[in-house]
């Protein structure tokens, strides 16, 4: 190695703190780019350090909490999880979060065993098993979403598949209600847990528009689905070739659901099924407790434990966190493409609040939103017919947002309120919190950089910690 | 009055949002009191091109693209150039664009046979040459249509087309001559997916008047409130300038 490591990963951390006072953005990627940049070999010192081993959660949705739920499982197993922050999910981010628990030498300061537990960008997933050599892999979902960067689902899967046999982890962890998923485990050489559910009170028997998994990955032929419990996950099976959803390993249930407030889930892995209650709401959630307690068995945590993580569980801003602002509750879902969008206008709907719905509506699109917002137009969005009270639409994109209201006839129609174009979101956030009677609940669904823009501006207003913290 | 709506392959060609485009135009039917009907034409099924004064195809991932090519040309091939040369009104967006024309030459594996309804064919340069990703803008009867673009083939028109418009923003056909989509009588394929009806109310409503006049007599559309439509179009196009 030819650099020394005291001055890069120093000069690192002292960025990183340059960066926070001069509120750059947290500088959550800025210390990662460095070390990137000067020293990218720093990276397996670092995971050598980490003894309980790498674990990398990739997907389309679900990466954030799923890391979030493990991290608290794991964390009463006696093992330190190093986590990427929400979103940085590229190298950088990893690298920064690595830097962030280091001294000044690059030693990492763990209380337990160390566990790198990152959330990877799918795009970057096969680069990121190349650099990390992960323990254990879990594939949450593949669903499409920013089809001007990724791609198209079926050529993601094809790259997964070609780099899972290259370089397998130990442990593959892969939902069994996503047929690309399964199959893709099917060929996995080395050790695979499954995770699926197995009812649910949010089913319905066909597939909803544009779902990505019409046809049998093993062979093309059109799959039917005897339940359906959100976009393509479900109960499917291939009456041309007899290939069926696999057994789960871990299988839960929806047992209570209450809007975002509660979430009572029976999951089985093993013995005895175990009942534990979420405080947040949907059936992707649900996936997202699954695959946290599929990694807890991978690391044969105990289901006290489990249990125990599973209900200290709190949820990230922009995460169906609830905040209590003007005495308003502001409820925050991240959308970013129809699979998820479609569950937040579920979850609205079922919040057992009997008010009409008050929605913001933030709709950008720099890269990292996806530049091609097509996408809002395969959203369910007909089913808020009736139920909305206020619609305020903001970001690059406000207009196109209200205009997809407007022909779904929730907005901007004789019988639908007008709905109100702000595309500067300091000002949207004011006039929907105004509009918004006090008590009431304001639902805000921002895309990726609105998330972060809204949250500036709300840590500004004294409201959320800032998403560095978060 | 009444227009009757082919939906092509709603499962298979949707991957951009092609729904967007069957959704205004049903909303802007309704708005005016002119009844309208959307029937979906699935893989297999013949169609009789006097059911329908207007068509609508999309696009789709590689593997659709094939499965439907093949039923394109085979099962519904005839019915579908005879609808266009009775002006039936046909909107073909991206991979389906592609397939009226005379063939699609993917980057690997076996010529795909197309419709030859528009004098063009589209090569897919291989993975060396990068896709064409973006805002489009392009000049239309003296307006502007604007839309989103994502393909890797290149189309070129032969001397049998007309191009639908002139590219102002953007790559269009192949990036090189400034072309983008080609018009045959009433049908017109297109590079800008998805959702581009909604924020373009001029063309949406020229497919619908070309439509219905093929059926009725004087037909005048009533104007209808698009200040949003147009704020929509307003703040594409901006982002498009801005490189956005």
């Amino acid at each position: 190695m030819g650099v020394n490591r005291i001055p890069v990963i120093g000069a690192a951390k002292a960025l990183r703190n340059a960066a926070r006072l001069l509120r750059l953005g947290g500088g959550t990627a800025f210390p990662g780019l460095v070390v990137e940049a000067v020293a990218p070999d720093y990276l397996d010192e670092w995971t050598q350090q980490l003894t309980g081993g790498v674990i990398l959660v990739s997907g389309t949705n679900g990466k954030t909490t799923t890391v979030r739920m493990t991290a608290e499982i794991l964390l009463r197993a006696g093992y330190e999880p190093v986590s990427n922050r929400a979103g940085s999910n590229l190298l950088r981010g990893i690298l920064s979060a690595l830097v962030e628990r280091s001294d000044w030498q690059g030693r990492l300061v763990l209380g337990g065993r160390g566990v790198g537990l990152f959330e990877v960008d799918e795009g970057t997933l096969p680069q990121m098993l190349d650099r990390l050599r992960p323990h254990v892999v879990v594939l949450t979902n593949l669903f499409r979403d920013q089809l001007d960067r990724y791609g198209e689902v079926e050529a993601l899967a094809r790259a997964w598949r070609r780099v899972l046999a290259e370089t397998p982890p130990e442990v593959l962890i892969v939902n069994a209600d996503d047929p690309n998923l399964a199959a893709l485990a099917e060929e996995f050489p080395k050790d695979v847990f499954l995770f699926g559910l197995e009812g649910s009170p949010f089913t319905r028997d066909q597939l909803p528009h544009a779902a990505d998994a019409r046809f049998c990955p093993r062979c093309n032929g059109p799959l039917k689905y005897d339940l359906v419990y959100y976009s393509h996950l479900g109960k499917y099976r291939c009456p041309d070739c007899g290939w069926t959803r696999p057994v789960p390993d871990i299988a839960g249930e929806i047992v209570r659901t209450q809007g975002v407030e509660n979430l009572g889930l029976l999951i089985q892995f093993g013995g005895e099924p175990f009942e534990v209650d979420l405080p947040i709401g949907g059936t992707y959630n649900a996936y997202n407790a699954l695959a946290a307690t599929a990694v807890a068995y991978a690391y044969r945590v105990p289901v006290r434990l489990v249990r125990q993580g599973l209900g200290a569980f709190q949820p990230a801003f922009g995460r169906q966190q609830v905040v209590v602002f003007n005495r308003r509750r502001l409820v925050t879902i991240l959308v970013k493409n129809p699979a998820g969008f479609n569950e937040a206008i579920n979850l609205i709907l079922s919040d057992g609040r009997d008010e009409p719905k008050n929605l913001l509506i933030i709709l950008n699109d720099r890269v990292n939103d996806g530049r091609d917002i097509s996408w809002i137009w395969d959203v369910d969005f007909d089913l808020l017919r009736g139920w909305v009270g206020l619609v305020v639409a903001s970001g690059l994109r406000a207009a196109e947002m209200a205009l997809r209201l407007k022909y779904a006839e929730v907005a901007g129609t004789v019988d639908s309120p007008e709905p109100i174009v702000e595309p500067d979101i300091r000002r949207a956030i004011d006039i929907a919190v105004e509009k918004t009677r006090p008590g009431s609940t304001l639902y805000i669904l921002p895309t990726y950089t609105a998330l972060l823009d809204l949250q500036r501006i709300l840590a500004r207003r004294g409201l959320t910690r800032p998403y560095w913290e978060a | 009055m009444e227009l009757r709506i082919g939906y092509f392959y709603p499962d298979e060609l949707n991957l951009y949002a092609d729904r967007g485009n069957v959704i205004c135009l049903v909303q802007r039917c309704r708005w005016r009191g002119i009844d309208v009907r959307v029937v979906p034409v699935e893989l297999r099924e013949r169609f009789n091109p006097d059911d329908f004064d207007i068509l609508i195809l999309g696009g789709g991932q590689d593997r659709d693209q094939r499965i439907v090519a093949d039923d394109l040309v085979e099962v519904k091939g005839e019915a579908l150039r005879s609808a266009v040369e009775s002006g039936v009104v046909v909107l073909a967006a991206c991979a389906a664009y592609q397939l009226l024309g005379h063939y699609y030459q993917p980057a690997e594996g076996e010529r795909i046979r197309g419709l030859g309804i528009f004098d063009a064919y589209t090569i897919h340069p291989g993975p060396s040459e990068p896709r064409c990703i973006g805002n489009i803008v392009v000049e239309w009867q003296g307006r502007t249509l604007v839309g989103f673009e994502n393909h890797g083939g290149r189309t070129v028109l032969g001397p049998g087309a007309t191009p639908l418009g002139r590219v102002v923003v953007g790559f269009g056909n192949n990036g090189q001559d400034g072309t983008e989509g080609a018009v045959y009588k009433a049908a017109f394929g297109t590079y800008m997916h998805g959702s581009l009806l909604p924020k373009n109310p001029h063309f949406a409503d020229h497919l619908i008047w070309l439509a219905l006049k093929r059926r009725y007599t004087d037909v005048t559309l009533a104007p209808l409130d698009d200040r949003l439509e147009l704020a929509a179009h307003q703040a594409a196009v901006q982002r498009a300038k801005a490189g956005g």
